[in-house]
This record gives structure tokens, C-alpha cells and sequence, in this order.
């Protein structure tokens, strides 16, 4: 190439961007491997990567005088200033949220802390309810037998707290559903973390960047950003916004708490030696009540938080992968549900 | 156009010669092709082989196919150019290009499914068979089966997840028959009167364990259904390596050749590279997200060069039973030990103990990672299950030996002297498993001094110290000079030298300061380990005079000044006896008084010698000649009668004249007349000089004369004489006849020649006691008295000052002297953390390795699914935590399970519509919701 050439090479602006964008290869090595721990910085190394290629293609069409290549590479680096844009516009969003709303921690580690605090509410339930459980079934299974001879009579005089057992592990299975929607929460969350941050949304800006790959490369950005950032979002929203309405802001309500000990006290205060009509129905009333709160309590602090959180994701998966690339289908994630 | 044509042309012909091929002879590739083709017209021989034992070719079936494709549109060319037919020569024309097309992408496929092989796959393939691979039957079979890498890692990593589903089902298939037997017993009494009446009361006490039975219900239907998914997509990636995907591939490239079928074939096509490639890839991308949440960085790193050997340990996968010492670190290994046409799967324990070999993870339980490196790091200890560990054998631990210590040419070389051995901890009992009565008891509690036993109090371990008393793995450690500081306070410096056999001047030393931070030697071999104890008034015993150098041991050091002895190796380095600083071992009841040798040894120094200083001692005063009579009076020559003889008889040579010859007769010596006698002495062959009148004398026969004898001369030892005779270079205190028991004799001084025996006194071994077996250094100066430190010097027992001279150098060297307590260990915090221990073990593989270790990041899918906390085992029965434990394994397993396939079919699913539009195919895909 003359020096002519080279001339003419930087007169245009854009001529000149790419200029600037093929000196950012030197960044590509920059990186030392241990520094995975940055998802901003994978990002902003898929978009160096991508602009140098890009770059590259444009100075092999120029020297060689393809003018489809110019064109494409044109084209490319519109698309790459749009990404650009669109991360720069994400870091500085969560970076407002992870300052503003949750005191400079970092989302994963923040909606982590309060699915945590919700599995050990949880089992905290759990365990005022596998006592009940001991001393309802206990009392139920009591039994008096008296025979002369082969010919007698036996009494079960609190046989009638069984369903009572049977409500409790009613509720024990809402429980433990709501355990593993936590658990499978937490999973999430930390799959967010490294993998949807860390793989596919870097792999999203990459493959964006490119016309054969855009569209792929939107979803990916889509699905990245949603269960890597809008996932557990959500979850810190939702736990701001129904738990402290509805006072459930951090321990376990103080009528399941006290719900547990009156269905055990009731249940001790059966006679099983005779029909205690009065106990049994105490503890049946005691139990359907706390039943109803129990479920209400897993609901809110598990089920529905999850369901409205994964709404969330893939409403906005499908909003976002359209406006990023295609529209995806994302009827078959709705089976996250 | 002209030219476009014979191009055409050309390019059909060579085109059509691909043909000939199919009708090769001989051993060429298509040979395999015809034998494909007869046994699918003959019907299988190998009842396994089928139609679908076409499709693992299927790269050699596409190429085919790509044949009769462009042989089918080279025909239609050839027969439109010979008739005429237009339509059909444009037909031909276009498809023309469109096979070129589909060649194009088989061979990019091809290629791009090589490169997949080669530079992604492999590597993910070997890190797995390092650690332990994945699918069932080893994942070196399916690398021989001709499927693609990609698809076998995706399948193992499927059934690795699906194994563990299937061990979790069966723990809570059993904790369920657990629960439910203990939530149906029931417990009660019964009283009997005569045997008629009975009265009785019965109840369920565990009957609150329904709860489990419930909770186990509904795991076993959520386990099922995982497992139910993880098999479907283990058995869809097969289906799609072996039949389906080259299926999709063959067909596609077929339809996509002709015109009509064109939009299906390419969407055939998009559809099965998308499912060859992109989808198996997005299970490798699925494993290496879930390593990147479970390890984080660490999944992404590779193998550094500079990691030392013992950090590349593999923990054993299992262990020949026969050979314990036989352990595995691979399957392949572990396969290849199988006899031929057996088949065991990878996780089931039993078939792998009936072919003998016992596998670690089933024995080991959940004691994984470091918790299976011997011995366990304290920090570990808290977090190792220790039961599991205890149960988990030796031949499944490994032990990472760091040899760098010892090694002098190491930067990590911690010498002896600079870190003595008593100065490092004891790790040696972190190296069995009985540690079971250790649980409770924190690793940072487990600290023992090694001399007394007792716990060291220190941080919270008081808290702990019933768990911590019976444990049996304690680490004994050395005296701590930190601790010493505090212990000692106020203890003499001196008292922590040697035993202490009272407690004089030391009674403010605590039984701790003295037990731990004293010394019972100092130095090395050479130096004395020290005769005398601490305040003891019983003296060693060395009665024999066995500590007393020979020469030291006689008594004549009064008789002559000078008198020189030898009890340094070098005699030549003679010391005055009296100045010999173990002097103290020549007397008393070191060296017995009569071991001494109080006999002199003969002086007869020559004339002058010793100046007129001293003119009665040895004859000093009187000539040689002069020392010698005849017949006991007259001196023999006659000038000597005036100088006199005052010399001692025992340097006089006493002369007879003849009176008899040599054959004994009577000499007749009448003639001699008057002559005197001491004129028929012949000195120098005449005459005295006085003896002038010969004719007195000159007649008297020479057989009645006698010639002067020499004299014998004794002289004092002088070390600047020069010459040795006359014993001048013989010390006195060598001037010994013995049996040759002195070992340091000066002999060519001393031999008759220089020496006569004369001036010598007679020994035997009896005379003088043991023969002298020499000292080490600081012989002699006691322990508590070898400080060399001079800020401590002041410190020393006032009767040290008694020892200088022996507790000084060169008799007692530095090297035997003790620095001081501060400075003995103080080397040791140069060394590397890792050095001061016994046995040196290495625990920096994290640090040197920069974290990415092999073996440390398991991306098998068990390593991950344990990595992020799951388990195989329900946790505590019959306690809520059961449900707990139970929730978070389901959780983990949840994700690849249902979440992540369906994101790999999104992704796959957009890939295959983007490829579609660019392959010409449909890119709406009626019905595929329906599908997923």
C-alpha cells in the first residue's frame, strides 16, 4: 500500500474509527486468564475481539478492493457502536441498583442471601412441624386394650386426630416444595452468576456483532441478562415488595410459630383412653388454621416469588431477543414454571 | 461461450470419472463401501449390523451420495447436449452448481466436525478420563466407535448426572423402608391375670415420621422424572451420533441437490448439523458453565507447566483387591484390566468387586478433594467428613510428598542446622485414619507439646477439651520459642541447659520452661554431651586415667621446666602439662596416684648445655670425657682429674682395664710398669694428652689399654636444637619404655638411635592405668557453662568461671556451644511453612499450580454436581434436615435436568433456522412446539 493509500485510508471518520478499533487488539492480550472473574470485562473483550475482526475485514476489502466486504464491515460496526451502547447501558444500570438499592452488593450475592435466609425460614417450619407430627401421631396411634380370654374390647380414644396427620403432611409436602423451588432457585441464581454472565452473555455480544450470527447472538444476549441479572433482580424486588406489605420481612410469622405449639399442646391434651371429642376438634381447628397460614407463608416467600420472578425473565427474554436479533419462542422456557 | 462449454464439459467428464471407483478392485476405502452394500442386499452376517451401520459412515455415504447426485446430473447434461433438450441443459446447468454447493457443506461439516474433535473436544475428553470419566462403559469406547468426541462427552457428562440421580433414588428408596418402618412400630404393655383377663395400651411413638414417607414420595417422583429426562436426552444425543444426525445430514444433502426438494433438503441439513454440532456443543457449554459456577476461574484454566509432580497426584479411583498397592487413576486403566468381553458399568460397585477391583468414591463417601490427601491440613479438618474419611481406605488417599526441602540446589532448601529437626511439628499422626475419636475436637486444638503430652490452652480450645483429650491424632510440636518467652519468665537462662538433678538456682523455672524449653545436648557428634550434671557433687568416673594423656600422667614435671606433653591431636602443639586444661582428669579420682609414673628419667645433658646457671644439674658442668672412671675412681683421663666428676654415677661410664684376652686369658701387662692407668686410655686412638712420657707407658702392650667409651648423654627436650640426638627432640615425658600403649609416641624422636634407653624409664601397662582414648570438644566444661552468647554469658553459674579454660575455644568450639533458645528455631521461619513439618508435605499446590489444578477441578458431571454442594446420601435419618438435604440435591440436579436442555434446544433451535434460510431450506417449522 503507497502512502497515498494511507492517506485516503484515514480521510473518512469511519476510516478512522477503524483504525482506532484495529489498535485495540493489543487489548485482546492484555487479559490476564486468572481475570475471569469480571463479567464486564468478558463482555468488553467479545466486543474488542469482534470490532478487531471486523476491522480486519474491512482493511482486507479495502486493500483488495471488494466493495461487499467495505459495505459489510460498514454495516458490522454500526451494530457493534449499537452493543456497545446496550452493555455500557446494563453495567451502568445494575451498577445504579447494586449502589442505590441494595447498598453496593452484588445481585447474585444479594438475592443468594435472602433465598438463603428463606430455606433456613423454611426448615425452620419444617421442624416445628415435624414435632406436631411427632406428638399428633403419637397421641392418634394410642390405643387401650382389655380381653378375657379371646373376646375384648380395644379403644382408641384420639384416632380421630389421623387426619390431623394427615393435614400436617399435607402441609410437610407444601413445605418441601417450597424447599425445592428455593433450592432450584438458588441454583439459578448461581448459574446466573458465572454461567449466563460469564459465557452467554459474552458469547451473545460476540455472536451479535456478526449478520450470520445477530440474531443468535441477541437471544443469547437475551437469555444471559435475563437469568444472569433481571432473574435475581426480580427475586430482590418481589421480596421488597410482598413480604414487607404483608410482614413477612424476615422471620417466621408469629402465628406459625405459635400455631405448631398449640396443635402439639392440643394434641397432648387428648385422653386416648376415652372419646375427647373437645381436643380433637381443638386440634383439628388449630391445624386447618395454621395450615392455611403455612401455605400462605411457603407461597409468598417461595412458590409464587419464583413464578412471578421467571414471568419476569421471560417476558423479558422474549421482548429483548426480539429487539437484540429474532424474537425467540420462549414458550418451551415457560416450563420453568 | 465457447469456452464456457469445453469447460462444462471438462468438468463434467472428470466428474463423471468419479464414478469408476464404485468398480474398484483391490484394498482401497470402498471396499468397506461394497461390503456395506452387500451385506445390506444379503442381509446382515453380524446380526448387529443394519442399516444403521451404514450412517456411522455416514461421511463416506454423503460423499457417495454427493457422487450419484452429480452423476445423475452429468447424465441428464450429457443426454440434453446429445438430443438438444434446453430446459433440461439449463436444468442441469443450475443444479450443477448446487451440488458443487452441497459438496461444499458436506466438506466443511466434515471439517468442521474434525476441527471440533481435535481442538474442543479433546482436551474436555482427557481432562474426564483424567478425573473419571463420564459414560457408562468408559469414554474410551466411545472414541473408538467412530462417533463424534463431542457427542461422547456430551452423553457421558448426561450419564454421569443420570448415575447420580439413580444413586439418590436408591438412598431414598431405602430411607424411605427406613421411615417407614420406624413410623409403623409400635410400643406398648400388657398385663395378664391368670392368664384370663388381659389389659393392655399400645401406641406408634414414631408415628410423626409419615412426614418422611411423604416428603419420600414425592423425591422418588421428582427423581424419576429426572432420571426419566437425563435418559431421554442421553438416548436422543446417542440416537443423534449414530443414526440420526448423519441421517438428517445424508438425506438433506441429497434432497438439497435437486430442485424440487431443495427448501426440505436444506432444512434437513440445518437440522442435522445443528443437532450434530451445535447441539452436543451446547451440552460441553453446558459443563463448563456449570464448572464455571461450581469452580469458578479455575474451570477455564489450563495446565501449567511449572507445577511440581506431587501436585499432579490423581486421587485413586479404585484399587486392584489382590495388589492393594495397584491403584487407578484412569478407567481406561481400570478397564483394561478386565478380562476380554467383559462388561462392567462404570458406577455399579458390586460387578466392580466381583472383577476384583474395589472402586473409592462408593467407600469414600462424601470425603472428597483434599479431605482425601494425606495428612489432612488442620484447616481441613473442620469441614472433612470424618467418618466418611475414616471409612474411605488408604489406598484411595494420596500423599503429597514435597522433597524440595532436602534438596540443597532448591530455593526451598531448609538445612538441619538452620531448622534442627526438633524443631518442627509432628505431623506423623495425621497419617492414619484413627482419628474417629477425634470428632468434635477442632484441628487447631489437636496441638500437643511433644515432651509432656498435655493440650496447648490456647485460642477457644478450652471449650474443647473433652473432645480433644482422647483424641488419638494429635500433632506434637516442638518447643516454641514464643511460647519459651512466656514460659520461662524469670528462669535462669542456664537452667535449661542439661539435666537438672536439683534445683539449685533454678527454683523459679516452671516444670513447663523446663520440660519444653530446655536442652538436654548441644552441637553435633563431635561435641562432649557433657560429665558433669547440674549441681551434682558425684564426680564422672574416669579412675583409670583414661581422660589423662600418658606423658601427663608422671610426676617430673618438676625436675626440668619445659617439660612439654601432647594431648591435642597435633603434638607438635606440645602444652605444658601444667597447663593442660584437664589436668583436673590426671589427678585424683580421674587418675589414680599410683597409676602415675614417679620414676625420672635419666639427665646427662651435654657440657654447657643448660649455661653456669646451673652447674650441678645432669653433669651440665662436666665434659663428656669427663663422665667416665676406671674401676669405679680415677676419671679416665687424666685432665679430668682437676674438673672433677660431680656428676651423677648414673651418667658415669665406669671402665675396667683389661686383664684378660678375647679368648679369656691372662693378659700379662707387667710391662706396663708405671705406667697410670688413666694414661692407657685411648681417646681418638692416642693417648691422654697429658700422658706425655711415652716411654713410661709406650712399652705397655695395647691389648692392656682400653679405648674410651661414649659417654651417655640425656639432654633436656629442646624444640630449636635442631638435631635430635641425645634425646634433644625427645620430650621427657616420652622418655618411656612401654607395651606400645601410647598411641601419640613421638617414635623417630625417641627410637635408641636419638634416645638411648638409658635415659628412659621402664613401664609396663599395669604401671600407668588405661590407655588415654582422648576427648571431644568442651570435654570437660559442663553443659550450662557452654553459652556462647554474650548477652546471656552473665547469666552463667558462677562456678563456670572455674571451666573457662575448657569452656573456651579451641577446646570447646562455638559450634558446641548454644547460641541461645531464641535463636535455635528462629532458621526455621525462613523455611517454607511446608518444610518445618515432619513428614514435609505439600500445601501450596493451589498457589504454585496458579489454582488450576488437574484432579482439583472435576468437570464430570458428579464432580460438579458435588462441587456445588450436592450429595449422595439423605443426610440424618429421620431428622427434618433429611428433607432439607434432600431439597438442595433435587435443586442441583433440577438444573441440567430441566433447565439447561431446554436452553440448548432454544439455541440449537435458532441456529437451525438461521442456517435453514441460509441453506435455501424452510425455516418455519410447522409443528415443532409441539416437539419440545
Amino acid at each position: 500500500m503507497k502512502y497515498q493509500d494511507f492517506q485516503n485510508l484515514f480521510k473518512s471518520k469511519l476510516k478512522m474509527t477503524f483504525f482506532v478499533l484495529l489498535i485495540l487488539v493489543s487489548l485482546t492480550f492484555a487479559a490476564d486468564p486468572a481475570d475471569y472473574g469480571s463479567w464486564q470485562l468478558l463482555t468488553f473483550l467479545a466486543l474488542v475481539i469482534s470490532s478487531v475482526l471486523i476491522t480486519v475485514a474491512y482493511i482486507f476489502g479495502n486493500v483488495a478492493s471488494i466493495q461487499i466486504i467495505q459495505i459489510a464491515a460498514k454495516s458490522e460496526i454500526k451494530e457493534i457502536i449499537m452493543t456497545v451502547i446496550l452493555v455500557g447501558m446494563f453495567v451502568i444500570f445494575i451498577g445504579l441498583i447494586e449502589n442505590v438499592m441494595i447498598d453496593g452488593e452484588d445481585l447474585q450475592t444479594e438475592a443468594m442471601g435472602r433465598t438463603g435466609h428463606d430455606i433456613a425460614q423454611l426448615n425452620i417450619v419444617l421442624e416445628n412441624l415435624f414435632g406436631s407430627s411427632n406428638v399428633v401421631g403419637k397421641t392418634a396411634s394410642t390405643s387401650a386394650s382389655c380381653y378375657f380370654k379371646s373376646t375384648g374390647f380395644s379403644l382408641s380414644g384420639c384416632a380421630g386426630l389421623s387426619p390431623v396427620s394427615t393435614l400436617i403432611n399435607t402441609m410437610s409436602n407444601t413445605i418441601f416444595i417450597g424447599l425445592l423451588d428455593l433450592s432450584a432457585q438458588a441454583i439459578i441464581i448461581q448459574s446466573g452468576e458465572f454461567w449466563m454472565l460469564h459465557v452467554m452473555l459474552p458469547l451473545g455480544v460476540f455472536f451479535r456483532c456478526f449478520a450470520f450470527t445477530r440474531k443468535i447472538g441477541g437471544a443469547l444476549i437475551a437469555i444471559g441478562i435475563g437469568f444472569g441479572i433481571v432473574f435475581p433482580l426480580s427475586i430482590i424486588l418481589i421480596d421488597n415488595i410482598l413480604h414487607e406489605p404483608f410482614g413477612y420481612n424476615d422471620d417466621i410469622p408469629d402465628d406459625v410459630s405459635s400455631g405448631f405449639h398449640a396443635i402439639s399442646n392440643s394434641a397432648e391434651s387428648c385422653d386416648p383412653y376415652e372419646f375427647d371429642y373437645t381436643s380433637i376438634n381443638g386440634t383439628m381447628q388449630e391445624t386447618l388454621g395454621l395450615g392455611g397460614l403455612v401455605v400462605k407463608y411457603v407461597m409468598m416467600i417461595s412458590i409464587l416469588s419464583t413464578a412471578i420472578s421467571l414471568l419476569l425473565v421471560l417476558g423479558l427474554i422474549s421482548v429483548s431477543a426480539g429487539a437484540l436479533g429474532s424474537p425467540i419462542n420462549i414458550s418451551m422456557l415457560e416450563r420453568f414454571r | 461461450m465457447v469456452k464456457k462449454i469445453n469447460l462444462k464439459f471438462i468438468i463434467l467428464f472428470v466428474l463423471l470419472s468419479c464414478i469408476t471407483p464404485l468398480f474398484a478392485d483391490g484394498e482401497t476405502s470402498l471396499v468397506d463401501t461394497e461390503e456395506v452394500i452387500e451385506s445390506y442386499i444379503d442381509g446382515p452376517d453380524d446380526p448387529d449390523s443394519s442399516f444403521f451401520s451404514w450412517l456411522e459412515n455416514w461421511r463416506l455415504l454423503g460423499i457417495l451420495l454427493m457422487a450419484i447426485s452429480i452423476i445423475f446430473v452429468a447424465f441428464a447434461y450429457m443426454i440434453s447436449k446429445s438430443l438438444n433438450i434446453f430446459p433440461v441443459k439449463m436444468w442441469a446447468d443450475l443444479e450443477l452448481g448446487q451440488v458443487f454447493v452441497s459438496a461444499i457443506i458436506l466438506i466443511g461439516l466434515i471439517a468442521i466436525l474434525s476441527i471440533i474433535d481435535v481442538t474442543v473436544t479433546n482436551p474436555v475428553i482427557e481432562q474426564m478420563l483424567g478425573i473419571g470419566g463420564g459414560a457408562e462403559g468408559g469414554l474410551s469406547d466411545y472414541l473408538t466407535s467412530g462417533e463424534p468426541g463431542h457427542i461422547s462427552v456430551a452423553k457421558g457428562y448426561l450419564n454421569d448426572l443420570k448415575q447420580i440421580a439413580i444413586k439418590m433414588g436408591k438412598g431414598v428408596g431405602k430411607g424411605n423402608l427406613d421411615s417407614s418402618w420406624e413410623s409403623t412400630k409400635r410400643d406398648g404393655h400388657t398385663v395378664s391375670i391368670y392368664g384370663i383377663f388381659y389389659f393392655g395400651t399400645s401406641y406408634t411413638p414414631n408415628a410423626g415420621m409419615t412426614i418422611l414417607n411423604e416428603s419420600n414420595n414425592t423425591l422418588l417422583s421428582y427423581i424419576g422424572n429426572i432420571i426419566a429426562s437425563l435418559e431421554a436426552q442421553r438416548y436422543f444425543m446417542e440416537m443423534i451420533g449414530n443414526s440420526l444426525g448423519p441421517m438428517l445430514i445424508i438425506s438433506g444433502i441429497l434432497l438439497r441437490s435437486f430442485f424440487l426438494t431443495r427448501r426440505l433438503g436444506g432444512l434437513l441439513l440445518s437440522i442435522g448439523i445443528g443437532l450434530m454440532v451445535i447441539y452436543p456443543l451446547t451440552y460441553i457449554l453446558s459443563t463448563f458453565g456449570l464448572g464455571l459456577q461450581a469452580y469458578g476461574a479455575e474451570a477455564m484454566s489450563t495446565q501449567p507447566s511449572n507445577c511440581p509432580a506431587e501436585c499432579l497426584l490423581k486421587l485413586p479411583l479404585g484399587y486392584n483387591n489382590s495388589n492393594t498397592s495397584q491403584t487407578f487413576t484412569d478407567y481406561t486403566d481400570i478397564y483394561s484390566l478386565l478380562p476380554e468381553g467383559t462388561s462392567v458399568g462404570e458406577a455399579d460397585e458390586e460387578e466392580w468387586e466381583a472383577v476384583g477391583i474395589t472402586l473409592c468414591a462408593p467407600q469414600c463417601g462424601e470425603c472428597v478433594g483434599d479431605c482425601r490427601v494425606y495428612p489432612n491440613h488442620p484447616s481441613l479438618e473442620c469441614v472433612c467428613p470424618e467418618e466418611d474419611c475414616k471409612e474411605c481406605p488408604p489406598q484411595c488417599k494420596i500423599f503429597r510428598n514435597r522433597t524440595d526441602c532436602d534438596d540443597p540446589a532448591n530455593e526451598f532448601y531448609c538445612s538441619p542446622t538452620e531448622c534442627p529437626e526438633d524443631c518442627k511439628a509432628d505431623f506423623n499422626p495425621l497419617m492414619t485414619d484413627d482419628c474417629i475419636d477425634c470428632i468434635g475436637c477442632p484441628g487447631h486444638c489437636r496441638y500437643v507439646y511433644n515432651e509432656t503430652g498435655n493440650l496447648i490452652d490456647w485460642l477457644d480450645c478450652e471449650v474443647y477439651t473433652d473432645e480433644c483429650t482422647d483424641c488419638s491424632c494429635k500433632i506434637g510440636i516442638p518447643e516454641s520459642s514464643a511460647n519459651c518467652e512466656d514460659m520461662c519468665d524469670g528462669c535462669p537462662y542456664n537452667c535449661r541447659i542439661g539435666a537438672v538433678d536439683s534445683d539449685i538456682g533454678c527454683s523459679d523455672c516452671s516444670a513447663d520452661c523446663l520440660a519444653l524449653c530446655s536442652v538436654d545436648d548441644i552441637g553435633d557428634d563431635t561435641c562432649d554431651s557433657g560429665v558433669y550434671k547440674r549441681g551434682s557433687t558425684v564426680e564422672p568416673e574416669y579412675t583409670n586415667c583414661s581422660k589423662c594423656p600418658i606423658p601427663c600422667r608422671t610426676d617430673f614435671d618438676e625436675l626440668v621446666e619445659g617439660i612439654l606433653v601432647s594431648h591435642s591431636s597435633n603434638f607438635m602443639t606440645l602444652t605444658s602439662c601444667e597447663e593442660y586444661p584437664l589436668q583436673k582428669f590426671c589427678n585424683g579420682g580421674f587418675c589414680e596416684d599410683s597409676f602415675h609414673i614417679t620414676e625420672t628419667p635419666l639427665f646427662c645433658v651435654e657440657f654447657g648445655t643448660l649455661g653456669s646457671d646451673e652447674p650441678d644439674i645432669a653433669c651440665n658442668q662436666v665434659p663428656e670425657n669427663c663422665r667416665i672412671k676406671i674401676n669405679d675412681e680415677t676419671p679416665a683421663l687424666v685432665e679430668c682429674e682437676d674438673i672433677g666428676t660431680e656428676c651423677e654415677d648414673d651418667c658415669i661410664e665406669f671402665v675396667t682395664l683389661p686383664t684378660t684376652d678375647e679368648s679369656g686369658d691372662a693378659l700379662d701387662c707387667s710391662e706396663c710398669g708405671s705406667c697410670p692407668d688413666n694414661c692407657r686410655i685411648i681417646s681418638g686412638g692416642v693417648l691422654s694428652s697429658t700422658c706425655t712420657d711415652d716411654d713410661i707407658c709406650s712399652t705397655c702392650p695395647a691389648a692392656c689399654k682400653v679405648s674410651l667409651p661414649d659417654p651417655i648423654i640425656c639432654n633436656v627436650f629442646d624444640s630449636d636444637a635442631g638435631d635430635w640426638t641425645g634425646c634433644t627432640g625427645c620430650p621427657e615425658p616420652y622418655r618411656l619404655i612401654t607395651d606400645e600403649i601410647i598411641t601419640d609416641y613421638p617414635t623417630e624422636r625417641c627410637n635408641p638411635t636419638n634416645c638411648p634407653d638409658e635415659c628412659k624409664v621402664n613401664i609396663t601397662d599395669d604401671d600407668i592405668g588405661d590407655n588415654y582414648d582422648g576427648v571431644s570438644d568442651c570435654f570437660g566444661c559442663p553443659l550450662e557453662c557452654r553459652i556462647s552468647n554474650p548477652s546471656n554469658i552473665e547469666d552463667l553459674p558462677e562456678y563456670c568461671s572455674a571451666f573457662s579454660d575448657v569452656c573456651d575455644e579451641p577446646d570447646c568450639p562455638e559450634s558446641c556451644q548454644l547460641q541461645s533458645f531464641e535463636t535455635k528455631c528462629i532458621g526455621c521461619t525462613d523455611c517454607h511453612p511446608d518444610c518445618t513439618r515432619t513428614p514435609q508435605f505439600r500445601t501450596d499446590c493451589n498457589d504454585v499450580c496458579n489454582d488450576d489444578l488437574e484432579g482439583a477441578v472435576d468437570l464430570t458431571g458428579a464432580g460438579i454436581y458435588y462441587a456445588l454442594g450436592g450429595s449422595e446420601d439423605m443426610g440424618e435419618f429421620g431428622a427434618p434436615s433429611q428433607i432439607l438435604v434432600s431439597s438442595r440435591n433435587i435443586g442441583i440436579l433440577l438444573l441440567p435436568a430441566y433447565v439447561l436442555p431446554l436452553l440448548n434446544i432454544l439455541i440449537t433451535i435458532s441456529f437451525i433456522i438461521i442456517l435453514s434460510k441460509h441453506l435455501g431450506g424452510d425455516y418455519e417449522i410447522p409443528g415443532l412446539s409441539k416437539f419440545i
